[in-house]
């Protein structure tokens, strides 16, 4: 019973890490209908952002989460700005272009803090542990479980009961009408781009707790993520949440139960769900 | 009259005879200065998963090269550096590019296993020499004629420590957790079978997918062992690992593998107390005390600014070995005369003697370490060797 419950409690701390890289990435999809493959070196650089201010400078933590967020919230209204608003509606476009991006945001974080890995770090407040039937369950995982309810919460408030997020809603389901009726959703869209990409890099120190930081992230959690989004449908943060949970739950019961068969755990549940939902569980048509 | 005529003539004579021979010093001299540079290739990786470690056998191979003034024999070296990307098709082309376009004769890497294994075939019909750049898979040592396994094989790698563990320890029961590839299975198939040879018994063996991000359904199955047993290929991967061991509790000890790499240096001032006392193999740590080492680590402190790990050294102790043989060979750089004066060294370096079986095989000593608190720093103390390890399959 105690292994299930840790199990448990492992996977809903996975998924939480994965909630915050890949609601940011759903709701992106789903506002502007952008595949952003460079979210995943967006969480990359607030990890390495967020090692340089907690770390290398001995700052707080929580301000090396903030600066880490505003760091990826930044360069991705550079990217959008700059390159991805010429091409809406060409989805090859958007990941040839982005891919060559996560390419080189990777080589540039290497030309900048080296290529070595960083071990997790996280606040003195957070190094102890609780004890969990017998067991000693750390205060980090606790803390990621917590962080991403409070933001799948504040979240669901943002686009539920907000004009803002009204405006939001309305620009997923038809765009047009939207803009016909006054709402300057350019200016929301990249609002949205922006706070995406922040939570992203929020997501990057937080995670770091766990899983340190090195510029291969870029490429392993944006998997992740993506895998996330297609289980638990576009443009919901309900939906990543979800998806975010099963995907942690499943790839942690996996690996214990079926060690052989680790590598492919979560990709069967994506064919699983994909055969059941081909739009994902909360998923809005795109 | 006559006596101008033949004055005239001998100064004509004398002018003619000076610029021949000025015109023969000329071409000697310019004979003399194009004499051809020995190629030696590296292939190592500075993108991909093992992208830390590139800029680290650079430095390591650079050093020796600079101590040697690039010449050896009394001909110049010229040193072709090419990125494979952690990606066999990537090193395939790129090697493809160093020996059939740069002409290189040596070449030192790649390094993963799964990529030696895929170039193989190729590398030995170019009759290129290759130079491993930490552990070489030994069937490639074995099938084929063209490898200097430095500073050995994967699987006797880190075999002492299944003897340290039983015999020195007193632990009877371990389980092993370790990357899912071939190198992972050499590596802890070579600590597992020396532990069974004592009378151990492995509990089980663990095998993680390369790129796993969370070891916590691993630590929670961790067995009731004396000891786990680790080995882990991808960054940052063994901080991961030991985090999560040590926040979720996990009592059974820690043995690492390839420590020098795994707690390199600013990791290991990172990780601090969590891995007081924790124990592993290696080849090399910059705190042996010999004086071969304390020169080489001064002069790479000096160079580089920090202190040399197991990547340098060995990339340091690959370059050594090429120069001895071509100081052996005259400069010959050819593939038949090259290998056999490589096979025949007995060279010291900073991690101790260094000589090789017929096959290749680098004989050299492996070290357990342990993490101590010295003045101020966290570092890896060696604590006992074990010389001359071979693999018994050679």
């Amino acid at each position: 019973m105690d292994v299930f419950v840790l199990n448990l409690l492992n996977g809903i701390s996975w998924g939480s890490i994965l909630f915050l890289v890949a609601s940011g990435l759903s709701l992106i999809l789903g506002v502007m209908g952008i595949l952003n493959l460079t979210h995943g070196a967006m969480y990359m650089v607030g990890a390495f952002v967020g090692w340089s201010i907690a770390v290398q400078y001995g700052l707080s933590f929580w301000l090396a989460a903030l600066i880490g967020g505003l760091s990826a919230g930044l360069i991705s209204l550079v990217i959008e700005r700059g390159f991805l608003r010429h091409l809406y509606k060409q989805l090859n476009e958007q990941v040839l272009l982005t891919f060559g991006l996560v390419h080189i945001l990777i080589n540039s974080t290497i030309w900048i803090w080296g290529a070595r890995s960083r071990a997790p770090f996280t606040t003195p407040f957070l190094s102890g542990s609780v004890s969990i039937m017998g067991w000693s369950y750390p205060m980090t995982r606790i803390a990621i479980i917590v962080i991403g309810g409070l933001l799948a919460t504040g979240l669901w408030w943002l686009t539920n009961k907000t004009r803002v997020g009204a405006m939001v809603r309305a620009g997923m389901d038809d765009r047009e009408m939207t803009m016909g009726l006054g709402i300057n959703l350019p200016l929301v869209s990249v609002g949205v781009f922006f706070l995406g990409a922040f939570l992203a890099g929020f997501a990057g120190v937080i995670g770091a707790q766990v899983l340190g930081v090195y510029p291969g992230l870029a490429m392993d959690i944006l998997l992740l993520a993506l895998v996330v989004v297609i289980i638990g449908g576009v443009g919901s943060v309900g939906g990543a949440l979800l998806g975010s949970m099963v995907i942690g739950i499943v790839d942690s019961f996996g690996k214990a139960l079926f060690p052989n068969f680790a590598m492919f755990t979560i990709y069967l549940a994506m064919v699983v769900s994909l055969s059941v939902r081909p739009r994902g569980l909360l998923g809005r048509k795109i | 009259m006559k006596k101008k005529m033949l004055l005239t003539k001998l100064v004509v004579f004398g002018c003619i005879v000076t610029l021949a021979l000025w015109s023969l010093g000329v071409v000697y001299a310019e004979k003399s200065a194009s004499v051809e540079p020995i190629k030696i290739g590296a292939l190592l990786d500075f993108t991909g998963v093992v992208a830390d470690l590139g800029p680290r056998f650079e430095a390591g191979i650079k050093l020796r090269l600079e101590e040697a003034n690039y010449e050896v024999a009394g001909r110049p070296i010229q040193l072709i550096l090419e990125d494979g990307g952690t990606d066999v098709n990537i090193s395939f082309d790129k090697a493809k590019k160093l020996i059939e376009r740069d002409k290189v004769t040596v070449m030192i890497g790649p390094l993963m296993g799964g990529i030696q294994l895929g170039l193989a075939p190729y590398l030995d019909e170019q009759r290129v020499l290759n130079f491993s750049l930490i552990n070489i898979e030994f069937p490639v040592l074995k099938e084929r004629s063209n490898w200097i396994g430095y500073p050995g094989s994967t699987y006797s790698a880190y075999k002492t420590m299944g003897y340290y563990a039983y015999d020195e320890l007193g632990y009877r029961t371990m389980m092993t957790s370790g990357s899912d590839y071939a190198a992972g299975y050499s590596y802890l198939g070579g600590v597992a079978d020396a532990f069974k040879e004592r009378g151990g018994k492995i509990i089980e063996q663990q095998w993680v997918p390369l790129g796993t991000l969370d070891f916590s359904p691993y630590l929670v199955a961790t067995k009731n062992a004396d000891a786990v047993a680790i080995f882990f290929a991808s960054a940052g991967a063994v901080a991961r690992y030991i985090t999560q061991h040590r926040g979720l509790g996990v009592k059974v000890p820690i043995l690492v593998t390839d420590i020098s790499s795994g707690l390199e240096e600013d990791t290991l001032q990172e990780l601090g107390d969590k891995v007081l006392g924790m124990k592993g193999v290696d080849n090399y740590c910059w705190s042996l005390k010999t004086p071969m080492n304390e020169k080489f680590v001064a002069a790479f402190e000096a160079k580089y600014g920090r202190k040399p790990g197991g990547a340098e050294l060995n990339a340091y102790v690959d370059t050594s070995i090429i120069l001895a043989g071509l100081e052996a060979t005259g400069g010959d750089a050819s593939f038949d005369k090259l290998r056999p004066a490589i096979l025949g060294l007995q060279i010291e370096t900073p991690q101790g003697p260094t000589s090789f079986t017929p096959s290749g095989h680098a004989v050299v000593n492996r070290y357990i370490f342990e993490v101590k608190y010295i003045d101020g720093r966290y570092v890896l103390d060696p604590i006992r060797m074990y010389p001359n390890q071979v693999d018994p399959r050679d």
